[in-house]
């Protein structure tokens, strides 16, 4: 373990970049489940919006990678972070395909990006679906990236 | 329900590992320089420590469709626990005296730079090299070259690694610039199109650019001669020009695959 979390520092970045947009994912979801079920959330709305922000930031530098990645021959993205530019090939190279245990879909991280767009007046129920879709991509970006942090094999 | 029982457990768990870590390095004797350091660590460890409060308090609503949240939380709170004890405790746990030395060097390049002068400074032992995370980033650096200023101008080397990352946009568009130029300077002037291609593709993964083949072996020369005779010249010409002879000197793969 004396070399753990230095192997790779691309993938160091790349884990805790997606630990902290899965963080927001929880919060906002969380804000929208206890809204729908009629308890009181006790987060601040700075928190919230800060979530909301940082959540549309990352899907903004994605879809921006994607597109660009789609406009090559070979799905790459040029000058993108590697790990961010793989995370984008998966939606161009098996767009709808499941691969492992989600399946990749451009269409809804467009739906996504319009619901936090919406703020308070997004359906909730639709919000919900559509971030677990999207924390459950993240969460399997960055088991990878974990792999590799932490020497598992 | 078994499942909040067992997050519950989890998240107390991992609230005695913060505790503890929180009681170590307030307890632990540093130098000076590292004080900056043991703030942010301990900023962090108590805002791992909030959450973990929070995941608790949303178990004990009694609301079982937050369970995946708060699941998928701890999960992250494990990992950032995890990410403190294998890397950022490590700065502080065994930190010495002979640290100084090093902490100056790193305190005063990061000084000198105006995204980088509220960063503090911290290292553990290892091989030199640098995880440039912003606001925390951490080096590395031998033990033995530790205790002179022989090695020390490694650290301007890893500061660079954290410069990028400071300038990252501006910097990844240069490198996406010159990743398009060589990509398009190693494309071969003629490929097929047949079913010999698609089954090197399958067998090759979708690796079929031809940027794509050069490894690092075959890359390191060409970057070294880059940076001695390319990256002086501003001429678009002259990079062009000499970026060619690298490649015809060091990537001795066809220029194009023959058709049939």
């Amino acid at each position: 373990m004396e070399n753990a979390g230095k192997n790779d520092w691309l993938a160091s970045q790349s884990l805790e970049r997606s630990l902290d947009v899965i963080s927001a994912i929880n919060r906002i979801s969380i804000h929208a489940k206890l809204r729908l079920a009629g308890i009181a959330d006790t987060t601040s709305p700075d928190e919230l919006n800060s979530a909301r922000r940082s959540l549309t930031a990352f899907l903004g530098t994605l879809s921006e990678v994607i597109e660009k990645a789609g406009g090559t021959q070979d799905k790459i993205a040029f000058g993108a972070d590697p790990r961010l530019g793989s995370l984008a090939r998966m939606f161009l190279v098996l767009p709808g395909q499941p691969t492992g245990a989600v399946s990749y879909r451009l269409e809804d991280l467009k739906d996504l990006k319009a619901l936090l767009d919406a703020g308070d007046s997004a359906d909730d129920e639709a919000l919900v679906r559509s971030l677990t879709y999207f924390r459950s991509v993240l969460e399997q970006h960055a088991q990878a990236d974990a792999a590799v942090v932490f020497n598992e094999v | 329900m078994k499942i909040r029982e067992t997050l519950q457990r989890r998240n107390h768990d991992v609230k005695q590992d913060l505790d503890q870590i929180v009681a170590l390095v307030s307890r632990t004797q540093i130098p000076v320089e590292l004080e900056p350091y043991r703030i942010a660590f301990l900023a962090r460890t108590r805002l791992l420590l909030n959450s973990c409060r929070e995941n608790l308090a949303l178990l004990s609503t009694g609301e079982d469709s937050l369970l995946a949240d708060v699941l998928s939380e701890t999960s992250t709170l494990v990992q950032y626990t995890r990410l403190l004890k294998f890397r950022y405790l490590r700065g502080l746990y065994r930190a010495m005296d002979w640290d100084r030395v090093c902490l100056r060097t790193i305190t005063w390049l990061h000084k000198e730079h105006e995204q980088t002068k509220d960063y503090p400074a911290v290292f553990a032992d290892d091989d030199v090299s640098i995880v440039p995370s912003k606001g925390l980033p951490f080096y590395f650096f031998p033990c033995l070259e530790q205790r002179g200023l022989r090695f020390q101008p490694l650290f301007f080397h890893e500061f660079g690694h954290l410069l990028y990352k400071c300038h990252e946009s501006e910097l990844d568009s240069l490198v996406g610039d010159f990743q398009q130029f060589v990509e398009s300077e190693l494309l071969p002037v003629s490929q097929r199109n047949d079913q010999y291609r698609l089954w090197r593709r399958g067998t090759s993964g979708s690796r079929s650019s031809s940027a794509m083949l050069l490894d690092s072996k075959s890359v390191a020369p060409v970057f070294s001669m880059l940076s001695q005779n390319i990256l002086p010249s501003s001429n678009p010409q002259t990079i062009r020009d000499k970026l060619r002879t690298c490649m015809a000197v060091h990537i001795p793969f066809p220029r194009f695959e023959s058709s049939c």
